[in-house]
């Protein structure tokens, strides 16, 4: 069953900025889709659309489910400050209509499985940013299968690696229920393990979109090699690379390598780098994810920040 | 709703304490000073009708700002059933607030404690009636202003003009049309009865009084449901 399908959405802010321009998709019971982009590139007005809050100024979204059986995380985090943790997380449960006793056994649990167990007592306005992000993830998922549709906007701001793994596995679990989850976020490894399908958002345009192990393995590399060197390099080394290391667009202070030999290209790379006068501060190799798939189609790491286009 | 925004009242007791301090210190010298009963009774009608206006229109404004209301609305919650207890619940707990500062005004127009009392008493209807329209004026203010600041203004000269349609500040000719509005004013049985009560007379207010009032608040309060979608799903930004 399609959860949601949104044809040719496009959305323009005041000023003539343009934040969404012909995107579409669609998302099946079951799945969990990611949307990554680097910041500006429309990720969070996508969410906002899909959750109602906004109307597309084009383009035609359909979504099979009513508001009650949909979880929003958005970037705000708004909560009843003077309330506990527990109490704000079960008078939400109650506003959508779940029975007292079911949400407090529901917040407990939810709370004991993100880590705010020992703090559920505590006035909200007491939490730091990572335990209200929690918090607000707790209300989302509290209900478990009981929802349909989650759409959450960079849930793991403010969470520690344990979180992260905590809430892909709350996702995965939501999704094995028959949930449908659609998450903006621009961490790599979290996107890769959460999601089954991933779509690139660069400048409110849909450039690439499908499984991520697909995507990364489209990419024909087995590591990608960050190097960081001072004084910062001008501009892209690429000339006399040793065979089989390709050069990625570097930033300043860093270089950055793809290469299909593994490890193997590390000894002639670090010739080359010192031939090239490149005073070696560190050196990264890992697997390619999805951020190497990004910036090998844009040319633009996903962490950069989009400059606003403007109409005219 | 109604129980979370009681709660949310209940759980700051710091704030509601001032909320019942402040009316009462600014109304005390007004309760207790020698000015004409018509002069004491418009300061009451302007502080109780600004208390409510500003009260629900700030709120709302601040709440819409940091993403409350939109939160609230994408529970599922109809935004019309939300603002509506919202609405509901602020008149009760603004009542509740204001009855030290009241009751202290009617015992300060020398009518003495039993008397006071049992005025203030008959004077609820009308206390709460304006209430119910000040907060409904404050969230329909809401729903068009942008930022606290914005509120601050368009609160206040909505409400004074509120006030100034419901005679609080002259007397209209008879039959003339200002006297018509003035019959159906949301504000004019709050007028009339502290006019009448601080003056040594009666605070009962005669049925057909009521109708006019009555109506025009139905109405008011049909136009700020109406915009109750808007308040809700407005997407948060800074004030």
């Amino acid at each position: 069953m399609t959860v949601l399908c949104a044809a040719g959405l496009g959305y323009e802010y005041k000023g003539g900025r343009v934040a969404l321009s012909g995107v579409g998709l669609a998302v099946e019971a079951g799945e969990c889709l990611g949307v990554m982009g680097p910041n500006g590139s429309g990720k969070s007005t996508l969410i906002r659309i899909l959750a109602r809050t906004l109307r597309p100024g084009s383009g035609h979204l359909e979504v099979s489910l009513a508001l009650r059986d949909t979880a929003v995380v958005l970037d705000s985090l708004p909560f009843a400050e003077s309330l506990s943790g527990a109490e704000s997380l079960r008078r939400m449960l109650a506003l959508r209509g779940v029975p007292r006793a079911e949400a407090r056994s529901a917040a407990n649990r939810t709370l004991a499985t993100l880590g705010l167990s020992d703090r559920a007592a505590d006035a909200v306005s007491t939490y730091s940013t990572g335990m209200r992000r929690r918090l607000a993830l707790a209300e989302a998922l509290a209900a478990g299968s009981g929802f349909g549709l989650f759409l959450l906007d960079e849930p793991t701001l403010g969470l520690d690696v344990e979180g992260r793994l905590t809430l892909v596995g709350l996702l995965r679990a939501a999704v094995s229920g028959g949930g449908t989850v659609v998450l903006a976020s621009n961490e790599p490894s979290f996107v890769g393990r959460a999601c089954d399908r991933v779509i690139f958002l660069f400048d409110g345009r849909v450039v690439a979109e499908g499984r991520p192990t697909d995507l990364i393995a489209d990419l024909g590399r087995s590591v990608s090699i960050e190097v960081d060197v001072d004084p910062p390099a001008a501009s892209d080394p690429a000339d006399g690379l040793p065979a089989g290391i390709e050069a990625l667009r570097s930033s300043a202070g860093t270089l950055r390598f793809a290469s299909e030999r593994g490890t193997a290209a590390l000894p002639a790379l670090s010739e080359w780098l010192a031939a090239a006068g490149h005073d070696v501060r560190a050196l990264r190799i890992r697997e390619p994810d999805l951020a190497d798939v990004f910036l090998s189609l844009t040319g633009v790491p996903l962490d950069a920040t989009r400059v606003a286009e403007t109409d005219g | 709703m109604w129980g979370l925004t009681w709660r949310v009242a209940a759980s700051r007791r710091r704030l509601f304490i001032w909320n019942v301090l402040v009316p009462v210190l600014l109304l005390l010298p007004v309760a207790f000073s020698r000015a004409a009963a018509p002069h004491r009774a418009a300061v009451v009608s302007v502080f109780v009708v600004l208390f409510g206006t500003f009260g629900s229109c700030i709120p709302l404004v601040r709440d819409r700002a940091r993403g409350w209301n939109q939160k609230v609305w994408l529970t599922g919650y109809g935004s019309r059933p939300w603002l509506t207890e919202r609405i509901a619940a602020a008149t009760t707990l603004d009542l509740a607030e204001l009855t030290p500062a009241l009751l202290l005004s009617f015992l300060g127009a020398g009518l003495g404690s039993a008397t006071g009392a049992e005025r203030f008493v008959s004077a609820l209807p009308a206390v709460a009636l304006a209430l119910l329209a000040a907060n409904l004026l404050g969230a329909l203010v809401a729903a068009f202003v942008a930022s606290i600041a914005e509120a601050t203004l368009v609160c206040g000269a909505t409400a004074l003009y509120a006030l100034h349609f419901s005679g609080v500040f002259r007397s209209a000719d008879p039959d003339s049309w200002v006297w018509h509005v003035e019959r159906a004013a949301p504000f004019r049985p709050l007028v009339t009865m502290l006019r009448e009560a601080l003056s040594g007379g009666t605070a009962g207010q005669a049925p057909d009084n009521w109708v006019g009032p009555l109506i025009a608040t139905a109405a008011l309060a049909l136009v700020t449901l109406s915009v109750a979608a808007r308040l809700a799903r407005a997407v948060p930004h800074d004030v």
